[in-house]
């Protein structure tokens, strides 16, 4: 039944003019398709609780707006961006923090660790007991606190490493989804992959969960 | 010649390439003197691929999709 939909569309246009024509079987494939990655975007911006209900607000925008959709980018990646938008809504009329300077505000955690000359002086990395992610999630403790440390992180930099890491887009569509330049970009991807990092790492010398 | 702190600066951008060929090569040469770095900058993909890791939510039940589109049907444009 799914297969037969999907290939009733060869084009992404096609798609999109049924679904500016509210046709039942379009918006089905699209909420199939789409539903997943938009559902995952708004989890890093607003928690598990709310996620859904942004998720289905994003749909009734994208809906309204879809005949003023220009088409410079493919669908995905304008559903998503009405989620950032919305999700961002949501946070600013809870007063969440959103800007990139509180954000920008580096934790010391790391910079502290060079002398003056920016070489390491205290706490070296050491070796870690596993090489590779899927190792390192095979410790359920280390899973659950990897969950909770990703779902903690502030919302840009949770949607950016969901984007970047999770869904491979690339720096110029992050841009275009979540609306912010690309050195924020860059800014964004380096607090948070650090920040998993020392995560990580203090679990290694502790065997407990960073507090965050 | 890059400090190890200049490497943790750029290592997350070296990650997402590409950076200028002097960049690279600067990089490249800290990261092949120097084990700390190295260690930091294999521990740091390591990091980031954890967040690659985790699977996208289950696609919606037809019951879901169906309540959803009954509203996207009611809303008026
Ligand atoms: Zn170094």
């Amino acid at each position: 039944m799914e297969k037969q939909h999907a290939q009733m569309y060869q084009h992404e246009d096609e798609l999109v003019e049924a679904l500016v024509g509210k046709d039942n079987a379009a918006f089905r494939i699209a909420i199939k398709q789409y539903q997943p990655a938009m559902l995952y975007l708004a989890y890093s911006f607003v928690g598990n609780k709310i996620a859904d209900e942004v998720v289905q607000e994003s749909w009734l925008s994208a809906i309204r707006a879809l005949p003023k959709f220009e088409r410079r980018s493919s669908l995905k990646t304008w559903l998503l961006r009405i989620v950032a938008n919305e999700a961002k809504t949501r946070l600013r009329k809870e007063n969440r923090s959103l800007s990139l300077e509180a954000i920008v505000s580096e934790s010391k955690a790391l910079s502290d660790r060079y002398d003056d000359n920016g070489q390491w002086a205290d706490s070296i990395p050491q070796q870690w007991d596993s090489d590779t992610p899927d190792e390192l999630l095979s410790v359920e403790e280390l899973k659950q606190c990897m969950n909770r440390h990703i779902e903690a992180l502030p919302a840009l930099q949770g949607a950016t490493l969901n984007l970047r890491e999770q869904q491979g887009y690339s720096l110029a569509h992050i841009c275009n989804i979540l609306e912010v330049s690309e050195s924020n970009v860059r800014v964004l991807l380096h607090r948070a992959r650090n920040s998993l990092f020392l995560c990580i790492e203090h679990f290694q010398k502790t065997g407990e969960c960073c507090t965050n | 010649m890059l400090t190890c702190k200049d490497v943790s600066d750029v290592a997350s951008d070296y990650m997402d390439g590409p950076t200028t060929l002097l960049q690279q090569i600067n990089f490249r040469l800290h990261l092949l003197m120097c084990v700390h770095c190295r260690r930091y900058f294999q521990q740091l993909k390591l990091a980031a691929g954890i967040a690659g890791k985790y699977e996208l939510p289950a696609e919606p039940s037809d019951d879901e999709t169906d309540a959803l589109i009954s509203k996207l049907n009611k809303q008026k444009t």
